[in-house]
């Protein structure tokens, strides 16, 4: 079955402004008067009011290295081979704290040494550790938070234990952070940021819901990764980032209500888990051959909280429990409380899904029309793989078509044989009787 | 050995030898015969940070999930994992090894053990399950309380099941049992620090193993008479002193190919090992918090081993005090935990001149490649070794 | 017959000089691999004889014929060598050896004798395993790092590839050099034997990439791979502390594989050093180094078996 142009399509017009937020932020991460530390994002949103401290993640660092230099990624993942840690170690890891053994970046100027680390706190265990190689490598001071998890009904008493282990955590990071390095927190700036994030949530849900919603899909998440992390991983300026999710998601609408296509002959979607190899999204644009799309995964739908059946039958975003807008805050703990939320189980809300709502990926699919799924098994990514078989099954079960592939981790292009993983995906497609467009 | 025979109790039942080998061998016998003579619930648990006690206290006989190799022709349908242990672990339980456990208890700890806890969750609805919560960061001031109140949640799940509340009595008894078991196999584990030590490493790995399949209370009389025979055994001959740090191993082969080569193995530092029976519980009025803090202030397992490190310290302390010779650093393939903890222990062991190999393995050991390790390792360590030269003689120990 | 590309030359030599059946102290070694076996003779300290063949699935008769081989028409026969030192993975298998011993002194001995006292870290590239030793200056090993699991990458996934290109395994390397001017391609994903064929295949498709590789170059992709392994082993020799991976003092090839510029020139290249060259085979390396470790207390002794 040959396959013609459909819809039109059209160059998106949020590049230039991606490009020019991308480069600030790159920007500013190297701004060397600013205290330095390492730290990942979530529980940290406080991160912003340290005006002179720099608080960067190790991704999306490690996914760039391999992304962008694939010699020297290998570099950075052989030293850290030779210092004890093997292929069971996370890509990003592994090319990020790489390079700080090599003691050079990829241009060559040295690895800029952290003043501190905050971990992050996360179900993935690789990313409990994060922080951590910093901190093993020279004594810098540390702090961690826990991500607090349980399954069953809700429990008032654990959650009101495990959220206010995580205030301490969080209030004593803050605490520690102005005694030690004399900077100021701005305590004012957290309630403006919380507010902030929310306009984001809300804009980026309009996105999801439009390329899930919406046939053609506006929108493809070859594209949307390309923005993805803007305001997230990459920090720019709140206001810059509210404004900017403004303009893709005024973008996107426009797209859908004029039947702008991101895949002029789109036939078949389908949906992923978990980030893709960073250095070999080439395949999206061949499946795109096939008239095929990806709507991106619970992954891709996180900045918005995921989507889902309300009993009314209506779709929304799953909103996280929050206190109510008016609840008075005194207090540094009173703000990290409101930024918490109330649900200690709720913050990373798609990696918790794989504990407590294991069924949410059927109905991700489903939301977002989706006829197939490609899922990745990254043998050096624990929780880039838990329970991925059993999502397969549930799934296929659910009428959709799966199939795997096999690599190391999204950050490191060893085990992934792409010819291998493009021939699948022939395979796949023909399967329905689709050939390539001619 | 009948089933029945194997939970008699003491040394009758096992001879002089002390065969701790059959009693792993012969766990699932001896838990069934356990449930047949006291109508009790057999709880299987996963992760080294498992509060027995509590379990015990509520009349259950909790037994680890030992993964055993054997084909595996199951396992991938469900999970996929990297870790063979774990992809064991699934292998026997959905084959129905383990068909006499009632219930399953997984604790924080490592995902690929949490996917298999998972993949039963799906697969046998009837069995009772947990999870239990133990904050990785464990030295936090609120730990503690985080971690008092999840075994308090599990003491009322295990109420809600069997029907029977834990009183403190309960509590006192079973803190009790595994205060004196742990202390028995401190005085056990003492002993190999002796130049020349009455007990081999293989035994006492398997000692430890089915300390963790066995009741206490059972054990304690066995381990007590073995206590009494290790006493009137000779020294065995001097040879080079090993110490094993990493993955969890669920067998004793490794300590087995070591002796094989004419060496032992006389510390470790595993969770399957010395980490299991180190600390004890130091009873206070609040039974739940003295729990907690025996659990959050082990020694940490590389999971637990987070921001400000303890494990490389504690290695090298025990290193120290067992006189080690070398540090076989074995880890499992694609053990994520340990490889992340590679590079500091390492790096204490370098900065202090302790000789280490470092390997990967499986959970079965790749037998003639790792002979060809340990050989070239021991033949690296023997030269100048003057505790070989009969050193001990000059004590006057022989 | 079906030419078999992965077939490399067997060897025997012996020493024009007829007087070393004279010696007082004979010894020979024997390094019975899994796809390679040698025999060494030495005669009071001095390289006699030696033969290097394909290894069998028959370890035993491997290690008889070797053995034989290396003897040759010297008219010496196994009683009359004063010691005979066993190692490699089929060591058990030598019944004639009087001692056993461990491929890392062995390697690290024979490696000394092959390129002298300036080697401090040699690197034993077998076909299913790599092993990377340094040296004290008194032939002692300081410290030594083999691969990791699961080892098939090595020499056994050359020849399988070297059989599916048809390319001589002697050529392979300088194939995978000559890729006019340009720099290595990617490595392939994987050193596993088993999935050679399958990636190899791969990489000859021509849709879409437009990165289709041609023969040197998919041969310059495995090797690349392959070096890049036998670097990860290396560098756990060296310090801790940051920098590019490096060797210290001068670096010696032994093995099969130390035939194979495709991966020793790699290799070098990423260590910034040029590896010491010898007139002796380094594949010899193990079955010379057992050979001398015998001596000692064969001399001894008096040469007296």
């Amino acid at each position: 079955m040959k396959n013609k142009q459909i819809w039109e399509t059209r160059p998106l017009e949020f590049w230039d402004k991606a490009k020019e937020l991308r480069a600030r932020w790159q920007e500013s991460s190297s701004d060397a008067k600013r205290v330095l530390g390492q730290g990942s994002t979530y529980d940290i949103d406080w991160a912003e009011c340290f005006p002179a401290m720099n608080i960067v993640e190790d991704n999306p660092g490690g996914s760039m290295i391999q992304a962008k230099d694939s010699p020297y990624a290998r570099k950075c993942r052989l030293a850290s081979e030779i210092r004890g840690w093997g292929r069971e170690i996370c890509g990003y890891t592994n090319n990020l704290w790489g390079s700080m053994y090599l003691g050079y970046e990829q241009d060559g100027l040295p690895f800029p040494p952290r003043k501190f680390v905050v971990f992050m706190p996360a179900e993935c265990d690789q990313h409990t550790k994060r922080g951590q190689q910093c901190r093993d490598f020279a004594p810098v001071p540390g702090w961690m938070s826990d991500c607090t998890i349980y399954l069953g009904e809700d429990d008032p008493v654990r959650d009101e234990l495990f959220r206010e282990h995580k205030v301490y955590c969080n209030f004593k990071q803050i605490n520690d952070l102005e005694r030690i390095f004399g900077q100021k927190f701005d305590d004012e700036k957290l309630s403006k940021m919380m507010d902030y994030s929310e306009e984001v949530i809300e804009y980026s849900r309009d996105i999801i819901m439009l390329m899930g919603r919406t046939i053609p899909s506006p929108l493809s998440v070859k594209d949307l990764y390309s923005v993805y992390t803007i305001g997230h991983l990459t920090k720019v300026d709140p206001e810059d980032t509210v404004n900017f999710w403004k303009m893709v998601r005024d973008e996107v609408q426009w797209r859908a209500d004029n039947q702008i296509a991101a895949v002029g002959n789109e036939r078949f979607r389908w949906v992923e888990a978990h980030p893709p190899s960073w250095h070999f999204l080439k395949y999206y644009r061949y499946m795109e051959k096939y008239g095929a799309v990806c709507l991106g995964s619970q992954y891709t739908a996180q900045n918005c909280g995921l989507l889902e059946y309300k009993p009314d039958g209506g779709i929304d975003r799953r909103v996280s429990m929050k206190y109510p807008k008016d609840t008075p805050i005194a207090t540094r703990e009173d703000a990290l409380r409101m930024m918490l939320g109330p649900d200690p189980r709720e913050p990373r809300a798609w990696k918790s899904d794989e504990y407590i709502r294991q069924d949410s990926i059927v109905e991700f699919a489903d939301i977002m029309r989706a006829d197939g799924a490609l899922l990745p098994l990254w043998r050096g990514g624990v929780g880039c793989t838990l329970t991925r078989k059993e999502q397969a099954m549930r799934l296929r079960k659910a009428g959709l078509s799966v199939i795997y592939y096999e690599g190391s981790q999204p950050g490191d292009r060893t085990d992934l044989d792409e010819q291998r993983f493009l021939d699948q995906l022939d395979t796949w497609m023909e399967s329905f009787g689709y050939e390539m467009l001619d | 050995m009948s089933a029945e025979a194997t939970i008699t109790r003491g040394a009758d039942a096992l001879g002089a030898a002390f065969d701790f080998k059959s009693l792993v061998d012969k766990r699932h016998d001896y838990a069934r015969a356990w449930k047949a003579k006291t109508g009790g619930k057999v709880l299987g648990w996963f992760e080294p940070y498992f509060p027995e006690e509590i379990a015990y206290a509520a009349g259950m006989l909790p037994v680890r999930i030992l993964a055993r190799h054997e084909v595996d022709d199951i396992s991938d349908k469900w999970i996929y994992s990297s870790c063979y242990p774990v992809r064991d672990m699934v292998n026997q339980l959905l084959k129905g090894r383990y068909d006499y456990v009632d219930g399953l208890v997984n604790v924080e700890g490592c995902q690929w053990m949490y996917n298999a806890f998972e993949v039963m969750m799906n697969n046998r609805e009837s069995l009772f399950y947990h999870y239990l919560f133990l904050p990785d960061y464990t030295n936090a001031a609120t730990s503690k309380d985080v971690a008092k109140n999840e075994f308090a949640v599990l003491a009322d799940r295990f109420k809600g099941w069997t029907g029977k509340s834990i009183t403190d009595a309960d509590l006192d008894a079973a803190i009790e049992v595994y205060n004196h078991n742990r202390l028995l196999l401190r005085r056990i584990n003492e002993l190999r620090r002796a130049d020349r030590p009455v007990i081999s490493g293989s035994e006492m790995m398997n000692l430890v193993l089915a300390d963790q399949v066995m009741d206490k209370a059972e054990m304690n009389v066995i381990l007590e008479d073995f206590i009494k025979e290790l006493g009137l055994r000779k020294p065995g001959p001097d040879k080079i002193r090993l110490m094993i740090v990493g993955s969890e191993t669920w067998d004793a082969r490794l300590e087995e190919l070591v002796e094989a080569q004419g060496a032992n193995v006389v510390a470790d530092e595993l969770d399957n090992g010395t980490s299991y029976y180190w600390n004890n519980v130091l009873p206070q009025e609040d039974r739940l918090m003295a729990l907690a803090l025996r659990y959050l202030g082990r020694p940490h397992s590389a999971l637990k081993d987070n921001n400000y490190r303890r494990r490389p310290q504690h290695i090298f302390e025990l290193a120290e005090d067992f006189n080690v010779d070398g540090v076989l650093l074995e880890k499992q393939i694609y053990c994520h935990s340990h490889g992340s903890d590679m590079y500091a222990v390492w790096k204490m062991l370098r900065e202090r001149y302790i000789p280490y190999h470092y390997f990967e393995r499986g959970s079965l050991l790749p037998e003639d490649e790792t002979a060809a390790r340990l050989e070239a390792f021991l033949s690296m360590l023997k030269p100048g070794l003057n505790h070989l030269a009969g050193w001990h003689k000059k004590f006057g120990e022989d | 017959m079906v030419l078999q590309y992965a077939k490399w030359p067997e060897i025997q030599w012996m020493s024009d000089d007829a007087g070393w059946k004279e010696a007082k102290t004979i010894t020979a070694g024997v390094d019975i691999g899994t796809t390679s076996a040698q025999a060494a003779v030495v005669a009071d300290g001095q390289l006699a004889a030696y033969a290097g063949i394909r290894a069998g699935t028959d370890f035993r008769k491997t290690a008889d014929e070797v053995m034989a081989l290396a003897l040759g028409a010297s008219g010496i026969t196994l009683e009359r060598l004063s010691a005979v030192g066993a190692t490699g993975f089929g060591k058990r298998n030598a019944a004639f050896a009087t001692e056993s011993l461990d491929e890392v002194s062995c390697h690290g001995k024979g490696a000394r004798f092959i390129y002298g006292s300036e080697v401090t870290t040699v690197v034993d590239l077998g076909a299913q395993t790599v092993t990377a030793i340094k040296l004290y200056e008194w032939d002692r090993v300081w410290d030594f790092a083999m691969n990791d699991i699961c080892a098939t990458g090595m020499g056994r996934n050359i020849e399988m590839v070297c059989d599916l290109l048809h390319v001589p395994i002697g050529e392979i390397g300088e194939y995978s050099l000559d890729l006019g001017g340009k720099p290595d391609p990617e490595p392939v994903s994987t050193t596993c034997y088993n999935y050679a064929g399958t990636e190899t295949m791969g990489l000859f498709r021509p849709e879409f990439r437009g990165d289709t590789l041609n023969g040197n170059e998919i041969c310059a992709s495995h090797l690349f791979a392959v070096a890049w392994r036998v670097l990860g082993v290396i560098g756990k020799l060296q310090s801790l502390e940051p920098g590019d991976i490096k060797v210290e003092g001068k670096l010696g090839f032994t093995g099969g594989l130390a035939h194979n510029a495709g991966v020793t020139r790699r290799i070098e290249r990423e260590l910034d050093t040029t590896a010491l060259t010898s007139e002796y085979d380094p594949m010899l390396a193990g079955a010379i180094g057992a050979a001398l470790l015998v001596l000692p207390e064969a001399a001894e002794r008096g040469g007296v078996r």
